[in-house]
C-alpha cells in the first residue's frame, strides 16, 4: 500500500478514536456532574434524622418518614401482584413456541413503552374511580404494577430459558410432573437470573413518579393503612423542585436518599445472587 | 410432554397469568381510548385541531402540544444517538477489557437514575446556566439536553451489548490480519452496530415522547410554539400532568384526548420497530 | 417391586417382551429410522450398534415414547410392551417411563443433593415417605454407591464425580422399579476406567432386568451383550442389518461388504478395557 494512504488510514483512525473517546468522556463527565452538584446542594440537609422525623414547613426541614413509609407501602402493593404474575406468566412464555407467546412478548415490550402519565391517568380512572380506591397506596402500587411487570416477565423468560434443557429432558425420561419438574428443578436453578429480575424490577419501581402522582396522591401525612394517599420519594422531590420556593436543598437531600435505596436494592440482588450460586443443595 | 393429570391446573394458571399480562396493553388503549372519544363531542375534532391551547378560555388545540412533543423528542435523540453510539462504541468495542467493564457498569448504574432526579439537576444546575443565554432558562433546548442525558444510556447499551454479540473468534480473527479497531469494525461491525443503535434509539425515541417529569421541570410549560431553542415550550404529557388536577368537563376530556394521542404515536413507533427490527434482546434501560 | 428378583415373571399373564413391529421414526422430513422388525429377549443384554448417524439412539428414544420431547418427531409402526402397544391412548407415560427407563449418555445430576436426586422422582410418583429412604439405599447399593456416598448423602450431586454422577442417574432410575432399562451410550462420556465400572455394574444387572444398550463400541458389545442388533445408514433411515448372539458381530455371515469391512475394522481396532484390566495393568 502506497505510503502517503497508509498514513491517511491511521489519521482517520486516530480522528476517530479521539472523536469517541472525547464524547465518552463527556458522557462521563456529566454523570460526575450530576452526582457532585447533587452531593453539593444535598449537603445542609443531609442526616440521619432525614429516616426518622416528619417533614416540616413543607419539607424544606425535619425528614422523610412518612415519605419512606409511602415508598414501602406501594413497592409491597406493586410487587405483591408483579412476583406471582410476571413469574406465572414468565413460566407461560418460557414453555410455550409460536404465534401466542409471541403476542404476549410484544404486547408487554409496547407496556414498558408506554407514556407513563397515560398509565397514571389509567389507575386514576380504574383503580381510583372504578374500583373506589381513591387516592392510595393501594391505587399507586396497583398502577405501578402496570409499569413494572413486563421488566420482570422479560427478564425472567430470559433466566428460566437459561437453564439447559437436558434438566428437563430428563426430568420427563423419569416420569416427573411438570409441576414438579419447574418448582423442584427449573425455578431453583433459575434463581439468581430471577433474583436479577426482581432488582430490576425494584429499580424502575423506586424511579416512577407521573404514575403515581394522580393515584397514590401527594399528600405528605404519613399513611396508616395501604387506603390511604401517601407521597413516594420520587413525587417528594418533584414537589420540592416544582412546587416549594428553597425547596432544592431538601430535594436534592431526597434525591441523594432515592440513589442510595436504588444502589442498596440492586447491590442486594447482585448478592442474593451470588450467595445462591455459593450453595447450591436444596 | 409430561403427561401428568395433575399438571392440567399448573398450565391453567400459566396460561391464564400469560393471557391477564399480554391483555394489559389492550385494556389500557381501550379505557384511554374511550375517554378521549367524549373529547370529540366536547370541545370537538376542530377545537383540536386548533393552533391554540389556552382551556381558561375556551382554546383546545393541540397543535403546539405536539409541537412540542416531537421538537423535544427530536433534538433529544440527535444527542443522545450520538453520544449513545460514541460511548457503545468505546466500551464495546474500542476499549481494553477492564476500562470497558468500568465504563459500562458506569453506564449501566447511570441508566437507572431516575428521570425526576436528572430533572432536579437540570432545574438547579443546567437551566440557570442556559437562562445566562436565553432567560428564563427553561427551554426547549434545556429539556432536550437533560432528556438525552437520561437516554444515553439506554442507547450505549444497546449499541454495546449488540457489538458484544460479535462472537470472539471473528474479532480476533479480524485482529489478527493486523486491521485497526476501525476497518474491524468496518469488516465485521457494521450490521451489529446498526442493530444495536435502532433499538437504542426506538426506545429512547418512545421514552422521550412519553417522558414527564423532566419537561415538567425544565422545559418552561408554556404552551406556545417556540421560536428558537431558548424558548419555553409545554408538551402532551406536561400538559395532562399540570391541568389534570383541576380540569372538569370538556378540558377533562381534552386532557384524555391528550393522553390518547401520546399513547398511540408511541404504540405506533414501539409496533414499527417490532415488525422492522424484530429484536429478541431486551434492553431494559 | 421390592428386591429386584430375576426378571422372567409374568405379570398379570404378560410376558415382559419388548417388540418392535415395522417401527420407522423421522424428523420433519428426515428420515432417522427405517421400518424395524425386532424382538427384543427379556431377561438379557441386547446391544444395538452401528456407525454414527445409523439411528440407534432415535430408536432408544422411541421405545418409552422420549420422542415426543423432540418437535416434529413423527413414529410409525408399533412398539409393544408386554403385548400392549406403547402409543395406546390408555397408556399412562409416567407409568411406561418408570418402567422403561432410559439413562442418558451424558450424567444429568439434579442441582439437588444426592439423597433428593433419589428422593424427588419417588416421591413424584407417590412412594409414601417412609420408604424413600429404603428404596434409595437399596439403589445405591444396586450400583455400588452407598458406601462412597452414605456420609454425605446431603451434600450436592454435582459435587460427585462424572462416573459416580452416571451410577447415580442409574440409581435414580433403579429406584423407581424398572423393568426394562434403555442405555444410551452410558460409557461415552467417561474416563476409561469410570467407564469400565459402569460397564461391570451393567453385567451385574443381567437377568435382573431386560438392558438394552445402545453403543457405538463394538468391543464392549462383545463383551457384554447377549444379543446384538446391528444398524447401518442409508438414505431412508438406519436399517436393521443383522441381529443374533454376538458371533454376528465378527462380520462372517453379513452379505454387505461395507458392512463386514466395518465390522473387522472395528474388531482389529478395539482392545478389551475392562476395569479390572487396567487396574492389573
Amino acid at each position: 500500500m502506497p505510503e502517503h494512504r497508509l498514513i491517511h488510514w491511521r489519521w482517520r483512525s486516530t480522528l476517530a478514536n479521539a472523536t469517541v473517546f472525547a464524547l465518552t468522556a463527556v458522557v462521563v463527565a456529566i454523570l460526575a456532574w450530576l452526582v457532585i452538584d447533587l452531593l453539593r446542594s444535598a449537603w445542609p440537609r443531609l442526616s440521619w434524622n432525614l429516616l426518622t422525623e416528619d417533614p416540616r414547613r413543607a419539607g424544606r426541614a425535619g425528614g422523610l418518614a412518612p415519605i419512606l413509609v409511602a415508598t414501602a407501602g406501594v413497592l409491597t402493593v406493586c410487587l405483591a401482584v408483579v412476583v406471582p404474575l410476571g413469574l406465572a406468566t414468565a413460566i407461560a412464555l418460557a414453555e410455550a413456541r409460536g404465534r401466542w407467546a409471541n403476542m404476549v412478548r410484544a404486547s408487554l415490550d409496547v407496556l414498558a413503552g408506554a407514556p407513563s402519565i397515560v398509565v397514571g391517568l389509567f389507575g386514576l380512572l380504574i383503580f381510583g374511580d372504578a374500583l373506589g380506591l381513591g387516592y392510595s397506596l393501594a391505587s399507586g402500587g396497583l398502577t405501578l404494577a402496570m409499569m413494572v411487570l413486563p421488566v420482570v416477565v422479560r427478564l425472567g423468560e430470559a433466566a428460566l430459558r437459561a437453564v439447559p434443557a437436558e434438566l428437563p429432558a430428563t426430568a420427563a425420561a423419569l416420569g416427573l410432573s411438570r409441576t414438579s419438574c419447574w418448582l423442584r428443578l427449573i425455578i431453583p436453578t433459575a434463581l439468581p437470573g430471577l433474583l436479577a429480575a426482581l432488582a430490576l424490577g425494584v429499580g424502575r419501581a423506586l424511579a416512577e413518579t407521573a404514575a403515581l402522582l394522580f393515584t397514590a396522591g401527594a399528600s405528605e401525612r404519613m399513611p396508616e393503612s395501604l387506603a390511604d394517599p401517601g407521597r413516594v420519594l420520587a413525587v417528594h422531590i418533584y414537589e420540592l423542585a416544582m412546587n416549594v420556593a428553597g425547596g432544592e436543598a431538601s430535594a436534592a437531600a431526597s434525591a441523594v436518599v432515592l440513589l442510595a435505596i436504588l444502589t442498596a436494592s440492586q447491590a442486594l440482588g447482585l448478592a442474593a445472587i451470588a450467595r445462591s450460586r455459593r450453595s447450591r443443595p436444596s | 410432554m409430561f403427561h401428568r393429570r395433575a399438571d392440567a391446573l399448573f398450565t391453567v394458571v400459566t396460561r391464564t397469568a400469560g393471557a391477564v399480562s399480554g391483555g394489559v396493553l389492550l385494556v389500557l388503549a381501550a379505557v384511554i381510548a374511550w375517554h378521549a372519544l367524549a373529547a370529540l363531542g366536547d370541545p370537538g375534532l376542530s377545537a383540536l385541531l386548533g393552533t391554540r391551547w389556552q382551556p381558561s378560555s375556551g382554546h383546545y388545540g393541540v397543535a403546539p402540544l405536539v409541537f412540542g412533543t416531537l421538537a423535544v423528542a427530536a433534538l433529544t435523540l440527535l444527542i443522545a444517538v450520538v453520544g449513545g453510539a460514541a460511548a457503545g462504541l468505546a466500551v464495546g468495542w474500542l476499549l481494553p477489557a477492564r476500562v470497558a467493564t468500568g465504563l459500562r457498569l458506569l453506564l449501566l448504574i447511570a441508566a437507572g437514575i431516575p428521570s425526576v432526579v436528572w430533572g432536579l439537576w437540570g432545574l438547579t444546575t443546567l437551566v440557570p446556566l442556559i437562562g445566562r443565554w436565553a432567560p428564563p432558562g427553561t427551554s426547549w433546548l434545556s429539556a432536550s439536553l437533560v432528556l438525552a442525558a437520561l437516554l444515553l444510556p439506554t442507547v450505549a447499551v444497546s449499541v454495546d451489548s449488540s457489538l458484544r454479540a460479535v462472537p470472539a473468534s471473528a474479532r480476533q480473527a479480524v485482529a489478527a490480519t493486523g486491521l485497526s479497531p476501525w476497518a474491524g469494525l468496518a469488516a465485521i461491525g457494521l450490521r451489529p452496530l446498526r442493530h444495536g443503535l435502532v433499538v437504542g434509539s426506538t426506545l429512547a425515541l418512545a421514552r422521550a415522547l412519553g417522558e414527564t417529569m423532566v419537561i415538567l421541570l425544565v422545559a418552561g410549560n408554556v404552551a406556545q410554539f417556540p421560536r428558537g431553542l431558548g424558548d419555553p415550550l409545554r408538551t402532551l404529557t406536561g400538559a395532562i400532568a399540570l391541568e389534570m388536577g383541576y380540569a372538569s368537563g370538556a378540558h377533562l376530556a381534552a386532557l384524555f384526548a391528550l393522553g390518547a394521542i401520546a399513547l398511540a404515536v408511541v404504540v405506533a413507533i414501539l409496533v414499527l420497530a417490532q415488525c422492522l427490527g424484530g429484536d429478541r434482546e431486551v434492553v431494559l434501560a | 417391586m421390592t428386591v429386584p428378583t430375576p426378571c422372567c415373571a409374568t405379570v398379570d399373564g404378560t410376558c415382559p417382551e419388548l417388540v418392535l413391529d415395522r417401527f420407522a421414526m423421522r424428523y420433519g422430513r428426515h428420515p432417522a429410522v427405517a421400518a424395524i422388525d425386532l424382538a427384543i429377549p427379556p431377561c438379557a443384554i441386547t446391544a444395538i450398534v452401528g456407525p454414527s448417524g445409523c439411528g440407534k439412539s432415535s430408536l432408544l428414544a422411541g421405545l418409552n415414547r422420549l420422542d415426543e420431547l423432540v418437535p416434529g418427531a413423527v413414529v410409525t409402526g408399533s412398539v409393544r410392551w408386554r403385548g400392549r402397544d406403547v402409543r395406546a391412548r390408555d397408556q399412562d407415560v409416567p407409568t411406561l417411563r418408570r418402567s422403561l427407563a432410559l439413562i442418558a449418555q451424558r450424567p444429568v445430576p439434579f442441582p439437588l443433593s444426592i439423597a433428593n436426586n433419589l428422593a424427588l422422582p419417588l416421591r413424584d410418583h407417590g412412594c409414601p415417605r417412609t420408604e424413600v429412604a429404603a428404596r434409595s439405599e437399596r439403589a445405591l447399593r444396586q450400583v455400588g454407591l452407598w458406601e462412597e456416598v452414605r456420609h454425605r448423602l446431603g451434600q450436592s450431586a454435582t459435587t460427585l464425580s462424572g462416573g459416580q454422577q452416571q451410577r447415580l442417574c442409574l440409581a435414580r432410575a433403579l429406584a423407581l422399579g424398572p423393568e426394562v432399562l434403555l442405555l444410551d451410550e452410558p460409557c461415552s462420556a467417561l474416563d476409561p476406567v469410570a467407564a469400565g465400572v459402569i460397564e461391570d455394574l451393567i453385567v451385574s444387572l443381567r437377568g435382573f432386568y431386560t438392558v438394552v444398550l445402545v453403543t457405538h463400541d463394538l468391543a464392549q458389545a462383545r463383551r457384554v451383550a447377549d444379543h446384538v442388533a446391528i444398524l447401518w445408514p442409508t438414505p431412508h433411515g438406519g436399517r436393521l442389518v443383522v441381529s443374533g448372539g454376538p458371533d454376528q458381530l465378527d462380520g462372517h455371515t453379513c452379505g454387505d461388504p461395507a458392512i463386514s469391512a466395518y465390522l473387522r475394522a472395528q474388531r482389529v481396532a478395539g482392545a478389551t478395557t475392562s476395569a479390572s484390566a487396567v487396574l492389573d495393568a
